[in-house]
């Protein structure tokens, strides 16, 4: 059930398909029991045997934070009383260097979605848990983490070749965009988990 | 579905009424009649409709309330303010609807602000400017935004502080830099003062110091509202502010942003090795056995790291749901500053079925899966020989000895018969 559009690509996003590319995937025998009984260890939120949900704090290069407006996810400046509304990320790890992303508890989940020549970021009200890499139609929630020195880039494995971005200027929707290196755009995050 | 079954009771009517012309001809006519009703009844709605919110252009009674807006404006006394329409500002900038008429109201009040003698605000492209602000601006404002047939509005919250150290925990923008690493902070929300980029000059202050230009810890980057810090260091956390002149009019106004820079220490995540158990397991049927798997970290961190046992491909809860076979509890411990964690599978009693099962330690981080196989091997032949080894060792004694005696006994008499003849 799509909850709400996040936005129109970066600007100039479109302009440039991208090839479809193969994600690399691990031993996938690992992932075939999702059964398992909830438990906590260290810091660590165990929801099942080959599950776990970590919750990252995510804010772009330029210090800008997420967080909902009208059911769209924006970057912007929070300030004093108002940083409350910070969405942190929700995570599942699945495989090397691969999550879903969610927001707001796990219950909007963050989706590269192609519509003929658009492809967009979308928030979809789906539980992170219960979301499995082994489904064909789940594989629009993965992203692919990159790392480069203190910070991180988030590839969709949906739609190889798009970044999560958000736009130079604050308060602009979150999006993807296949030209990373554009200068109004910022793909580089910091990603860091809550303890 | 009604209007679908009386259109095919029609069309069954007329193939009826086949040959009746003239009944058909005023059926047309009546059709046609009421067709022309309705597209009137249409018109004279969609006209009415489409008119009435011009005519009503000053009264909010039929304008759809959108609620407060979730971001409130923490500003200083003495600065320029923009307030900025919230539910606008997609419309403003899209010029989705160019013919947009945007109006300003304070605290529930009917008057439009700003008033006729008001010379400290305006609004400009649907925002409203307040230059300078005042305690007395403070409150609630409410933005309308109205096109010929569409109305709707959205209330903002100012908030006014005094320029005091008491007021930072309000008006400060938190901001997080990784420890020893470098990075940027950013004077948010000037876009509106911001007239060429290159001509921007901030000036950025840490406790109220200025930072010299020279300084090569601190680097304001020309043409951009950032300060890049060199190798941040613990000492680096704390407030901050950054400001800029705005001229209006003749007048030069200072518009400041307060920063609170937090120091963090990365989670730092490596690529997990697993470096026990081996391979195969010897062990004996019917006896308890603890197989712990061992994963080395180095400087990564426990916490993000995922560390379990499969048999097979189930997980060992759901495939010995008995607790015959269980993992233990997991260890996270240190070792010359190195990271390991370690969780055991234990067998109480190891049965014959467990040296058919795959078993595999898995751990998993989010850079990395990792996995080790191992299998369980029965010790018992091996116990057959440790129980013959005795039996074998005593024989082969009892035949190193029969086997002396009888070389000794030969040699004796060889001895003998030499002795014999070499004698005299």
């Amino acid at each position: 059930s799509v909850l709400t559009s996040i936005s129109p690509p970066c600007h100039g996003c479109t302009e440039i398909p991208h090839p479809w590319q193969k994600v690399e995937c691990g031993p996938s025998e690992l992932w075939s029991t999702q059964e398992g009984v909830e438990h906590r260890v260290g810091h660590t939120e165990v929801v099942s045997h080959s599950r776990v949900l970590l919750h990252f704090r995510i804010w772009d290069v330029n210090q800008k934070t997420f967080y909902l407006r009208n059911n769209q996810l924006v970057a912007g400046y929070l300030q004093g009383p108002s940083t409350k509304l910070e969405e942190k990320l929700n995570v599942v790890p699945i495989e090397s260097h691969a999550m879903f992303l969610g927001i707001h508890g796990g219950k909007l989940c963050l989706a590269c979605v192609k519509s003929g020549d658009e492809t967009r970021l979308q928030l979809e009200a789906v539980n992170i848990t219960d979301l499995s890499k082994n489904k064909e139609q789940d594989k629009r929630f993965t992203f692919i983490r990159s790392d480069s020195g203190p910070t991180t880039s988030f590839e969709s494995a949906a739609c190889p070749g798009w970044f999560l971005c958000t736009a130079l200027e604050a308060d602009r929707p979150v999006s993807l965009t296949n030209t990373p290196e554009e200068a109004m755009l910022v793909t580089k995050f910091y990603f860091q988990m809550e303890r | 579905m009604c209007t679908i079954h009386e259109q095919e009771a029609d069309t069954r009517d007329q193939r009826r009424l086949g040959g009746a012309e003239p009944e058909i001809t005023s059926r047309v006519l009546q059709k046609l009649l009421e067709t022309m009703f309705v597209l009137y009844v249409l018109i004279i709605g969609v006209y009415s409709f489409t008119v009435q919110p011009e005519e009503h252009t000053v009264a909010a009674g039929n304008c759809q309330f959108l609620g407060k807006h979730f971001k409130t404006d923490f500003k200083v006394e003495g600065e320029p303010v923009v307030l900025k329409c919230p539910q606008a500002q997609y419309w403003l900038r899209e010029s989705v609807s160019p013919h947009v008429n945007v109006t300003w109201h304070k605290n529930d009040s009917a008057r439009t602000i700003p008033g006729e003698e008001e010379t400290r605000m305006w609004v400009q492209d649907g925002a409203l400017w307040i230059l300078p602000a005042l305690q007395e601006d403070a409150g609630t404002y409410l933005c309308t935004v109205r096109n010929t047939s569409y109305c709707d509005e959205m209330s903002t919250e100012l908030r006014i502080f005094e320029k005091t150290e008491a007021s930072l925990p309000f008006i400060s923008y938190p901001q997080i830099l990784t420890l020893s690493t470098s990075g940027s902070l950013v004077c948010p929300e000037l876009s509106e003062f911001i007239r060429n980029k290159m001509d921007m000059k901030i000036q950025w202050y840490k406790d109220s110091v200025l930072l010299d230009q020279d300084n090569e810890k601190f680097l304001s980057v020309r043409g951009t509202s950032r300060l890049l810090i060199h190798n941040v260091s613990v000492e680096d956390a704390g407030y901050y502010s950054c400001a800029m002149t705005f001229a209006h009019e003749g007048m030069q106004y200072n518009v400041t942003r307060n920063i609170e820079l937090r120091v963090n220490k990365k989670e730092e995540e490596t690529i997990p090795v697993i470096i026990s158990p081996h391979q195969t397991i010897l062990a004996s049927l019917g006896s308890r056995l603890t197989i712990p798997c061992k994963v080395f970290l180095g400087a990564g961190t426990h916490s993000t790291t995922m560390l379990w046992w499969m048999a097979n491909t189930t997980s060992i809860e759901s495939a010995y749901q008995g607790g015959r076979v269980t993992e233990g509890q997991r260890q996270e411990y240190s070792e010359n500053n190195e990271n390991y964690i370690e969780v055991p599978l234990i067998f109480d009693p190891v049965i014959r079925e467990d040296l058919n099962t795959d078993f595999k330690c898995v751990v998993h981080n989010t850079l990395s899966t990792q996995m080790l196989r191992t299998t369980v091997k029965e010790a018992a032949t091996f116990s057959w020989g440790i129980a013959l080894a005795p039996l074998s060792l005593v024989f082969l004694v009892l035949v190193g000895i029969w086997m002396h005696r009888r070389y000794k006994h030969r040699t004796g008499k060889t001895y003998g018969l030499t002795t014999l003849k070499t004698g005299p």
